[in-house]
């Protein structure tokens, strides 16, 4: 294990032989550009058209070889290979276009027709091409396969050259693509045309998938467009740091992933990128602060037990109310009836509140302290601003007050709460700064959870 | 041969149709590649290709596949297409690396064969020539194993849409109504799940991975460009399903090209003619109306 380690690291610092070296690189570069790209495909909804693309490039493939064998070209230059699978990548995507026209076709039909019809295309000239007398067929399914370790020079160079363009591209229209990801009506709306925005960005789709096809497969490009934009959503909400973080995952994804293939034997180069990819993605939906799961987890409780303080600190206000005494001891066997809460709730948050210093025990009840007294006295009194404001404007029955102000009170502001004074004044209850009477009867049982 | 096409075109325009209807084409596309560690693990575990294991494996793997989308999708907050991408990729890439890694086993999975199909392979040898032949024990002795499977299969889907055809239905149209009529749309939703892996693999071998998306989409989508109720949709994508593979077959048979491939390409021909015409906004019928 360590010494597996130890190669990784070797071919991390760039230790490595000559081709290793363009491998690391090139898929290095390759997986940061498909990241950038890919967040402006997930954020349009069009993630899985890389992988009708991805597919719909083997026809085009087989018929650039048809045609410079025809020619009597060199049939295995990129120069025509790459141009003719542009081509049919293109076309899948005006075939999408057209079949989402019919009002019985989905999107996600269109894609998956696209998808597998045009590679059936593909894998019949494919075998037409195989009974062909011609040599240099050898290596044309590397298109689909894609061959990372042989990779050669000329192959880097596109991958350099494509993957340069795409960033550029990216940057020097950002404003109009961001448009076109968040509010594509709009962006109609300030004269730019959706439609050639949406042909730049499957444009750069195309050119990464063709460059990339051949040097390291359909599934491998699929997954570097999708997996790193996926996993950057959940670190931010900004375009432009989360295309970022999509180019550092996919960079370093596709990095690590080739070292390790290239370090250990019977490991392929894609399926490693991929699984590299993968556990970034995991990692992220796991970790991340802004849409983790860890971080989700973390604020719901906090949300929960910053709801529990406030229904705990009004529960003991209006018992002192309904008693006529503010500083009688509330014993726990009142709380419960007044919330139907649990015996354990109850005295988990008489705990909490003691500790932030809320509450006091006194005998075996507890009563709050002046800084409780303060926080309960406002919590109050937001509380039935609201109820008289729903009585009067929202029509709400005086029975309903209650649990239709407890639904939504936790939300209010400073702002809304004096709004709310202000819309009230006319109400004989309201005065500026001093409590209001309930609207209904403090009942013994009230309220929900 | 043949039959394995039809049988194999069959069985997948079925539950292609409940695909279509609920949005999850792609999810065929999904599963395809995702049932490939399912297939290494349980081959592995048996030790052998044949039989239930196989079959056990690719459904779990399938339904796993449904599992992960819904969770990064739901908890996740992804969106499905991204999150399903997410999960085949990996699942197909973890299958190959299985592959590679346990080849020194004799595992006989070309790469090649599962994203192409051979249905060429699938041969009968001493197959009954005349009606009284087909009595005889020696005309069963060579009875290919892919064809029994494929029919087995076909049969299954048949059977349990006509079971659950109800269920299926109000499952397909309105998940919420179901619901409430005490029908679990997500037991629905995992049964689909599984018989599509289930036909998936079967018709692997056969047609290859990408071209079992085709067989799994085009039909049940020609169907639902002319009719409106969900038997009849069933019918005809059956229909179209027989046409092409037949036709297909012949084609290829004739120009000697890979016969999957050529089913793939009728299925597409077929749909190509049933966008032009369909009723419901067809691209000729549109241009017809639109001339008067």
């Amino acid at each position: 294990m360590t010494a597996l380690l130890s190669d990784v690291w070797h071919l991390v610092t760039l230790d490595a032989p000559y081709n290793t070296r363009l491998v690391l690189r090139s898929v290095g570069v390759l997986g940061a550009a498909c990241g950038a790209v890919g967040v402006f495909l997930l954020l349009r909804r069009r993630s899985l058209v890389a992988d009708a693309l991805a597919h719909a490039a083997l026809p085009g493939v087989c018929v650039g070889f048809l045609l410079a064998v025809v020619l009597g070209l060199d049939a295995r230059s990129l120069a025509i290979l790459l141009p003719a699978a542009a081509i049919a990548g293109a076309l899948s995507i005006a075939s999408i276009h057209a079949l989402t026209r019919l009002p019985r076709v989905r999107e996600d039909a269109a894609i998956g027709i696209v998808l597998s019809v045009f590679f059936a295309v593909g894998v019949v000239l494919l075998s037409a091409i195989q009974a062909l007398p011609v040599s240099q067929k050898a290596g044309l399914n590397h298109f689909i396969f894609g061959h990372a370790a042989t990779m050669s020079a000329s192959d880097g160079r596109a991958i350099l050259i494509a993957s340069s363009i795409a960033i550029i591209v990216l940057v020097a229209c950002f404003k109009e693509l961001r448009l076109l990801c968040f509010d594509s009506s709009f962006a109609g709306g300030m004269g730019f045309s959706r439609i050639a925005l949406d042909g730049i960005l499957m444009s750069l789709v195309t050119l990464l998938t063709v460059v990339g096809l051949h040097a390291v497969g359909a599934l491998l490009i699929v997954a570097l467009l999708i997996i790193p934009a996926a996993a950057a959503r959940f670190w931010t909400d900004h375009l432009g740091v989360m295309a970022v973080i999509a180019m550092f995952i996919g960079g370093i994804g596709a990095y690590v992933g080739a070292a390790s293939s290239a370090a250990e034997a019977n490991v392929p180069t894609g399926p490693a990128i991929v699984l590299c990819c993968g556990a970034l993605f995991f990692i992220s939906m796991a970790i991340a602060p802004k849409r983790g799961l860890l971080a989700e987890h973390v604020r719901r409780i906090m949300t929960n037990g910053r709801i529990g303080r406030q229904h705990l600190l009004r529960a003991m206000y209006e018992r002192g109310e309904i008693v006529g005494n503010a500083l009688a001891p509330v014993l726990v066997d009142d709380l419960q009836e007044r919330r139907s809460w649990p015996a354990n709730r109850v005295r988990r948050l008489l705990a909490r509140a003691a500790r932030q210093g809320d509450v006091e025990q006194v005998g075996s009840g507890y009563v709050l302290t002046a800084h409780g007294r303060e926080a309960a006295a406002k919590l109050v009194r937001a509380h039935r601003l609201l109820e008289y404001y729903l009585a009067t404007r929202a029509d709400v029955a005086p029975h309903e007050l209650d649990r239709a102000a407890d639904d939504i009170e936790h939300a209010l502001g400073p702002q809304l709460i004096e709004d709310l004074e202000r819309s009230l004044q006319s109400q004989q209850a309201i005065r500026t700064g001093a409590m209001p009477d309930s609207p209904h009867e403090l009942s013994q049982r009230e309220g929900g959870t | 041969m043949l039959a394995s096409g039809v049988l194999a075109s069959v069985a997948c325009a079925l539950v292609g149709c409940f695909l279509v209807l609920r949005r999850l084409s792609l999810m065929g596309d999904a599963i395809s590649h995702a049932v490939l560690p399912g297939i290494v693990v349980a081959f592995l575990l048996a030790g052998t290709l044949r039989g239930m294991p196989i079959f056990l494996g690719a459904a779990a793997a399938g339904v796993l596949t449904a599992l992960l989308t819904e969770l990064i999708h739901r908890i996740g907050r992804v969106e499905t297409g991204a999150a399903m991408g997410v999960v085949f990729t990996v699942f197909f890439a973890l299958g190959v690396l299985m592959l590679e890694r346990t080849s020194g086993g004799g595992i006989h999975l070309d790469a090649e064969c599962v994203l192409y199909g051979a249905m060429e392979n699938v041969l009968w040898i001493n197959a009954p020539t005349s009606a009284s032949e087909w009595f005889t024990s020696a005309a069963w002795a060579y009875f290919p194993r892919q064809l029994g499977t494929l029919a087995a299969v076909a049969m299954l889907n048949a059977v349990l849409i006509a079971i659950f055809f109800k269920e299926f239905r109000i499952a397909a149209f309105d998940p919420g109504l179901a619901a409430s009529q005490g029908v679990s749309p997500a037991a629905m939703h995992y049964l689909l799940m599984t018989m599509v892996a289930i036909t998936t693999i079967a018709a692997f071998e056969a047609v290859g991975s990408i071209l079992v998306v085709a067989m799994l989409i085009v039909p049940g989508v020609i169907a639902h460009l002319y009719v409106n109720r969900l038997g009849s949709m069933l019918l005809l994508a059956t229909l179209a399903a027989v046409i092409a593979s037949a036709g297909g077959y012949a084609a290829a048979a004739a120009m000697n090209m890979n016969a999957a491939g050529m089913i793939g390409v009728m299925l597409g021909v077929l749909l190509i003619v049933a966008c032009s015409f369909s009723p419901h906004g067809g691209w000729l019928r549109r241009r017809v109306v639109r001339a008067e």
